[in-house]
């Protein structure tokens, strides 16, 4: 009997599948995978070191370079997290754009992963059909913020502007069709053989393995775990709109994962809804004058105004010395931004706890099993990771 | 767990209808060059300076773009003009830095920066990159394509 | 305007008037026969190049309209001039040889991919008397010049010194073997009906009912082998670019590159024409129906119908993985394939 060896393969930075700039050493017996070393920080920009060199104001835009499908829900947890820093109460209307472009967001997060991920494990087709619906949701942005991806859409206190004419319509027009848009990728995959074949019983990781790997959002519900922030501490206004929490069928498999982030478009379409009949009026940015910078109207006209304007972007506000931190369920999982302040008008530390990053650590679990090179394939695409935000 | 073989089979078929059906939509693609994509009114494309009514800069040197802005791309020189006012000497934006996030719009007290809808600003330099004082006052070029 | 339909008059003819134009002028009969080989093998390269371009550019067009985009639309009306602008940049491409190949190897490999693919050309059946040689043997030759064709997918990705080219050609072996079983025996229902294995025969013996009507299961038998054996999607794992980058091509470029794609082509539609033939009457009219289009036509027609559905299935369905490749090849063709040929025997002796 000849010696035989392990093939050590190397599967990116540089590879069609790894999402990014992901490196994972394989080690190979034949084709079943006998261990995984997944490397990250090929993308690493400090992110969080360049935190504490703004101003709390003129972090926003780099936000959206975390994860940058989801440009949007980074801007809001940022918000979110600083609001609570300064104990600010944002208005209803800003908190109800707010929940309609996260939400929107979050379908087109997930059209981006169900194009990828089937492209991955070779169905070529739904990967146009989903941008084609996802180029509707970034016309909407570019609507409202006058960026289709990297939105920088949110200001601490609300809105930078309020919603232009025509928004709500558009809004209106996608969520009447996206659901048959929805039905038309679930024809192309749900339910065909070789899609089951390749999803089903692939990347199980159970209930318990999930919560301990810190997995979140639609991984760990895939699982069977029904945790949600948008429900579990509701934020914005999520506590007066209706949606389910989908949960897939309870194996924990890739094809779970998959039903849950279908499932989840779904309900992001029916929470679009809601919002949108309900949105009240009122201001759409907090009137906190030592936060907030006043109008551009007034600055224009009033001396104390342009003062007031001056100091806040020269200095920027100073909240108190305070530790917070605020999460959100981002399209990929829990979102968190952990800010240390120390007074002054910059962050003395500021950690981002992305999803990506503690959804990507179980992959370990889920590789064990004798599973293949084309498996690895199908879970990374599951597990729906941007590079961005795990290297930050 | 394995479905029905005759279920199977019909999501097979159902999966090529998907597809077959599709061949008789209009495409949804725009031919680029040729035709244009209209931007929406607050669309944040190439940075411009204003002229106030009486056809002078608005600009007054006040430095808050420059403050403001994450990654430090702009770069504004003041000095003393002759009747002892002050001066914008030089106002360079580097647009390879530029983050488009509209945060100099929002933090000019003079209205004096705006944003436009140009989005073709590839060059083949990194000095075409940086947009002068007179590139900035002057309605950007759309750029033309034959055919 | 006839000849076009009495194709085999036509050859005569020609081969008359040659022969005759020999004897006029004293040249000897080993020159008409090395022109006429010259000729014939212009006539099929020819053939190969500007079919695979038109299949190249049908590909990308019906993957587009499918995806409710346009495609290429710059070079030409609609883009119709793209591959052969794809394919001028392909040749005039530096010539790249990785350090760490092998180089005779890497040399040789899309040579040997690409010759059996056109030594293919030579049985298929155009039209009455229409065809290079219609060998006895046609069928068996058809299926022992396919099988060539992986030993240079296995040099490619061998001689590459690249992990994922190796991976895509251990793939590649393991696919091609145990397709090439499923195919003889969903190919065998027919010559059994059909008696021969030349291909004209076979032709012939459908002219008044197809034996897709007698085969329905050897024709889809036939259909998946066939996808599995020119390497297509859903079967394409060889190249799975999601999962090996390009499988056995990733480091091949410029000439080298369009060589293994020409041949990827040209396989295809050696296997869809070769599906007319056996299943779909060759290049017969519809049974019962007056003959309204030449015969070659009739023959372009249902092969390009076939390489539709070929197409259709690549822009349509997910890859399947290489354990269920095998699985599906043992435990679900082989066997229907036996159970297609026992009834067909049984049917015949019973009759």
């Amino acid at each position: 009997m000849p010696e035989t060896q392990e093939m050590i393969i190397n599967m990116g930075p540089q590879h069609p599948s790894t999402h990014g700039v992901l490196r994972l050493v394989l080690n190979l017996d034949g084709e079943i995978i006998t261990k995984v070393t997944p490397d990250i920080g090929y993308l690493h920009r400090g992110i969080e070191k360049l935190a504490e060199d703004m101003t709390y104001a003129q972090f926003l835009p780099v936000t959206d370079r975390l994860d940058y499908l989801a440009a949007v829900s980074n801007n809001l947890a940022y918000c979110l997290a600083v609001e609570k820093l300064l104990g600010l109460e944002v208005p209803k209307r800003a908190s109800y754009i707010r929940v309609i472009l996260t939400e929107l967001n979050r379908i087109a997060s997930h059209l981006v992963w169900i194009g990828t991920h089937a492209l991955d494990i070779g169905a070529y087709t739904p990967f146009l059909y989903a941008f084609r619906e996802r180029e509707a949701i970034l016309d909407i942005y570019e609507l409202f913020c006058g960026a289709r991806f990297t939105t920088s859409c949110f200001r601490i206190g609300g809105l930078p502007q309020d919603i232009p004419a025509g928004f709500v319509e558009k809004v209106e027009k996608f969520v009447k069709i996206f659901p048959k848009k929805v039905d038309e990728y679930e024809a192309l995959l749900t339910k065909n053989e070789i899609w089951l074949r390749r999803t089903q019983f692939v990347g199980i990781i159970s209930a318990e393995d999930g919560i301990n790997y810190s997995l979140s959002g639609p991984s760990l519900r895939g699982s069977g775990v029904k945790w949600d922030i948008r429900k579990a501490e509701p934020y914005c206004v999520y506590d007066e709109l209706e949606f389910d929490i989908p949960t897939g069928r309870g194996v924990g498999d890739v094809y779970d994962r998959y039903l849950v982030r279908m499932e989840e478009m779904r309900q992001s379409c029916k929470i679009v809804k809601q919002a949108i009949a309900k949105i009240p009026g009122g201001d759409f940015i907090a009137n906190a004058a030592k936060i907030v910078p006043p109008p551009k109207e007034r600055v224009l006209t009033d001396i104390e105004a342009l003062i007031h304007h001056f100091k806040l972007v020269v200095e920027g506000f100073k909240p108190p010395k305070k530790e917070v931190y605020a999460c959100i369920e981002a399209p990929k999982g829990e979102l968190g931004f952990y800010i240390v302040s120390d007074g002054s008008n910059k962050p003395y530390r500021l950690k981002i706890r992305p999803p990506s990053f503690a959804n990507l650590q179980s992959i370990y679990k889920m590789i064990e099993g004798g599973m293949m090179v084309a498996d690895v394939v199908a879970i990374i695409g599951s597990l729906d990771i941007v590079l961005g935000e795990i290297d930050r | 767990m394995r479905q029905n073989i005759i279920i199977s089979i019909i999501e097979l078929i159902r999966g090529l209808a998907v597809t077959c059906w599709h061949l008789f939509v209009p495409s949804v693609t725009l031919q680029y060059p040729r035709q244009r994509w209209t931007v929406a009114n607050r669309y944040r494309g190439l940075e411009r300076l204003l002229l106030n009514e009486e056809g002078k800069e608005r600009c007054v040197g006040c430095c808050l773009c420059a403050r403001i802005c994450p990654s430090r791309a702009i770069k504004i020189v003041t000095g003393e003009g002759e009747d002892y006012n002050k001066e914008v000497i030089s106002f360079e934006i580097d647009i390879a830095r530029c983050l488009f996030c509209g945060l100099c719009v929002e933090a000019c007290p003079k209205n004096a920066l705006t944003m436009t809808g140009e989005y073709e600003l590839a060059c083949y330099n990194r000095a075409g990159m940086i947009y002068t004082k007179e590139g900035l006052y002057k309605s950007p070029e759309v750029t033309k394509y034959k055919k | 305007m006839e000849l076009l339909f009495n194709t085999q008059e036509l050859i005569d003819r020609i081969y008359v008037f040659l022969t005759n134009l020999c004897l006029d002028y004293d040249i000897p009969f080993w020159v008409l026969t090395v022109v006429i080989m010259a000729v014939v093998a212009g006539i099929v390269a020819g053939f190969v190049a500007v079919n695979t371009m038109m299949l190249v550019l049908a590909e990308r067009k019906v993957a587009a309209h499918m995806q409710d985009r346009l495609g290429p639309m710059r070079v030409g009306f609609h883009g119709i001039l793209q591959t052969v602008a794809d394919a001028i940049k392909l040749v005039l491409k530096e010539n790249l040889m990785p350090k760490a190949a092998d180089r005779v190897m890497f040399f040789l490999a899309p040579i040997i991919v690409f010759a059996p693919a056109m030594m293919a050309y030579v049985i298929l059946p155009w039209s009455p008397g229409i065809i290079v040689k219609d060998l006895n043997l046609g069928v068996l030759y058809l299926l022992a010049v396919g099988s060539i064709g992986i030993i240079g997918i296995i040099m490619a990705g061998w001689s590459s010194g690249n992990k994922y080219s190796l991976l895509g050609g251990m793939r590649s072996a393991a696919q091609v073997v145990s397709y090439e079983v499923a195919m003889v025996l969903s190919i065998l229902g027919v010559i059994m009906i059909a008696g021969s294995l030349k291909m004209g025969d076979i032709v012939e013996s459908q002219k008044n009912i197809w034996y897709i009507c007698f085969q329905p299961l050897g024709f889809l038998l036939y259909l998946m082998a066939a996808t599995a054996e020119c390497n297509r999607a859903p079967f394409d794992i060889p190249e799975a670019e999601s999962e090996l980058v390009a499988g056995f091509h990733t480091e091949y470029g410029g000439i080298k590159f369009a060589m293994f794609f020409l041949a990827e082509y040209a396989n295809i539609f050696v296997v869809s024409a070769v599906c007319t033939t056996l299943f779909l009457g060759g290049w017969q009219g519809i049974p019962g129906l007056p003959i309204i289009l030449p015969p070659i036509l009739w023959f372009l027609i249902k092969t390009y119908a076939i390489v539709f559905i070929f197409m259709w299935f690549r822009w349509t369905y997910p890859r399947v993985r290489v354990d269920q490749l095998m699985t599906f090849g043992w435990k679900f063709l082989v066997p229907l394939g036996f159970i297609n040929i026992l009834i067909t025997g049984l049917v015949m002796v019973i009759k």
